[in-house]
């Protein structure tokens, strides 16, 4: 059984403090405006729509790949995209974005977040330089311990370079719904800016603890694997090939802008980041950060509908 | 990091896509051209020397293959996108100085009489040296997941586990089978979760090739 979506308490919170608003998308038109909302720890905005590159973005060397990654992240900023997500654990991929961002030139609207991953807890500095330069910034938006890798470690060295000025917020990440008890202790012992974990139409297991405790202590959250790795909307495709017309009362378009559009309209969800490789689905994907959230109504409707997925 | 990889799920050990994993064979068949076309005259020759019993020479041409595989595929390409990349492109360099040795010390070879040890030796050379070039000519997509003989892992250590089938003598059996098996099976993890349609081909080969060495060892007490 699911805890409530909100306690009054934090609803009153999050409309006192995070009110969702929109951004202008770099199109500049009203109908094509990015929806935000808002960092607490920090007030920055950020469009609900960012960008995984698990898999995606690891095409090693390839200049083919690596060039469309490019066009995948010229898209992404044409259509007012910021958040872009990548690990030390994805491979090639953070160098494939310093790639992307070499031939674009990297916009000043760019929120980087990556990740320390290592288990020596004496290498945070010399890996977030190390996968700065790889991006080719000169320093991360928000660096997040991966699958909470040696924290103890890692987090007191970040919240000292946040004081330096060498990060601009901390976090930490888990996936797949594991390790959830050990992000609880965390985040309410620990001054932590964001928490990513996995969020989707399926797999709703932040919304007992995580999800609450994040909107109560104002802690960003990051969604990661939207589309539960793609299988998702293989699922969905399997079961109805033509997506229904009801799905345009919601806004929606596509499967994907239904199932990014449910993760998003939560109301202690910050972002959420799926990954593509191609520019078509980028479009599909960043669909869902215009137009309306889902209602709770919309919601339940979805969760009765594909409950059984 | 250690103490959490019983949660993983296989899908996370294989950090690229399909995509991503094809494009490796298109680029070494592209970027080093007319390699295909060595690769294909060699493993003729390997069919050839295997065929007249010239082990000497079919040992050497799979010892470079699999060489050639370790340098243009595993090390630089596949070593780009997973560290199973390095560690297998060092494990093929070891094969390959295990299949020298073994040529080099063991007894002269006597192939084995079982029909089925015999069998799975040439059904897997087989497929391993010609059949992927064979296919490549007549429809590429059939081998975009494998490459050819001494240019891709799949069809090289094919290739190796028929030899072995073969003419290898059971106790060397232990010595030069690890290797190769063990890339089978993670071969046919990888293709599995890169949802590829012959991602059975790999593990099946191992499977041949560990029913042969069965035959082998069971056999060997009349073999003198």
């Amino acid at each position: 059984m699911h805890a409530p979506l909100l306690t009054r308490r934090t609803a009153l919170k999050l409309v006192g403090l995070g009110v969702p608003a929109f951004a202008l998308s770099s199109r500049g038109s009203v109908e094509t405006a990015a929806r935000v909302k808002t960092i607490l720890t920090s007030g920055q905005s950020l469009p609900v729509i960012g960008l995984g590159t698990w898999r995606t973005f690891n095409v090693g060397s390839d200049p083919v790949l690596r060039d469309a990654r490019a066009e995948v992240l010229r898209a992404f900023f044409a259509e007012g995209g910021r958040v872009i997500d990548a690990s030390p654990m994805y491979g090639s991929a953070q160098e494939v974005i310093g790639h992307g961002l070499r031939k674009l030139g990297t916009p000043a609207s760019l929120f980087s977040a990556d990740k320390i991953w290592t288990s020596n807890g004496t290498a945070t500095r010399e890996q977030a330089a190390q996968s700065a330069r790889n991006w080719n910034v000169p320093a991360f938006d928000l660096l997040q311990i991966h699958n909470l890798v040696s924290w103890e470690a890692h987090l007191p060295t970040l919240r000292k370079m946040k004081e330096e000025g060498i990060v601009r917020h901390l976090g930490i990440t888990t996936s797949h719904g594991l390790r959830h008890d050990a992000c609880e202790r965390i985040m309410k012992t620990e001054p932590i800016d964001f928490i990513q974990l996995t969020y989707n139409l399926t797999h709703r297991e932040a919304e007992d603890r995580l999800l609450p405790i994040a909107a109560d202590r104002g802690i960003a959250v990051i969604a990661n694997r939207p589309f539960d790795g793609g299988d998702l909307i293989k699922r969905l495709k399997a079961r109805h090939p033509q997506a229904p017309d009801w799905l345009a009362e919601l806004d929606c378009r596509t499967w994907a802008d239904v199932l990014l559009r449910f993760v998003v309209s939560h109301p202690a969800v910050t972002c959420a980041i799926p990954a593509t490789s191609k520019v078509v689905h980028l479009h599909e994907n960043m669909a869902a950060g215009r137009g309306r959230l889902l209602n709770a109504a919309d919601r339940a409707r979805l969760l009765r509908l594909f409950g059984s997925l | 990091m250690i103490e959490d990889l019983h949660t993983y799920t296989l899908d996370r050990f294989i950090p690229f896509t399909a995509e991503t994993y094809v494009r490796l064979f298109d680029r070494i068949h592209a970027e080093l051209w007319p390699a295909p076309l060595v690769s294909a005259a060699a493993g003729l020759a390997v069919l050839v020397f295997a065929w007249r019993g010239g082990w000497l020479p079919a040992t050497l041409l799979l010892v470079l293959g699999l060489v050639s595989t370790a340098i243009v595929f595993q090390f630089p390409r596949y070593g780009e996108l997973t560290p199973v990349g390095t560690v297998f492109g060092w494990g093929f360099l070891t094969e390959a100085v295990l299949l020298l040795v073994w040529r080099l010390r063991a007894k002269p070879i006597r192939p084995s009489s079982s029909p089925l040890a015999s069998g799975c030796g040439v059904v897997l050379l087989v497929a391993g040296t010609v059949v992927p070039s064979l296919l490549a000519v007549l429809d590429d997509s059939i081998t975009a997941f494998a490459g050819l003989f001494a240019l891709g892992p799949d069809p090289t250590v094919i290739a190796v586990l028929g030899l072995l089938a073969l003419a290898a003598q059971p106790r060397w059996l232990a010595i030069l089978l690890p290797i190769p098996l063990l890339w089978c099976a993670v071969s046919g993890a990888t293709l599995w979760v890169l949802e590829t349609p012959l991602c059975w081909v790999p593990p099946a080969a191992g499977v041949l090739a560990l029913a042969s060495a069965v035959v082998r060892v069971r056999e060997s007490p009349r073999v003198a």
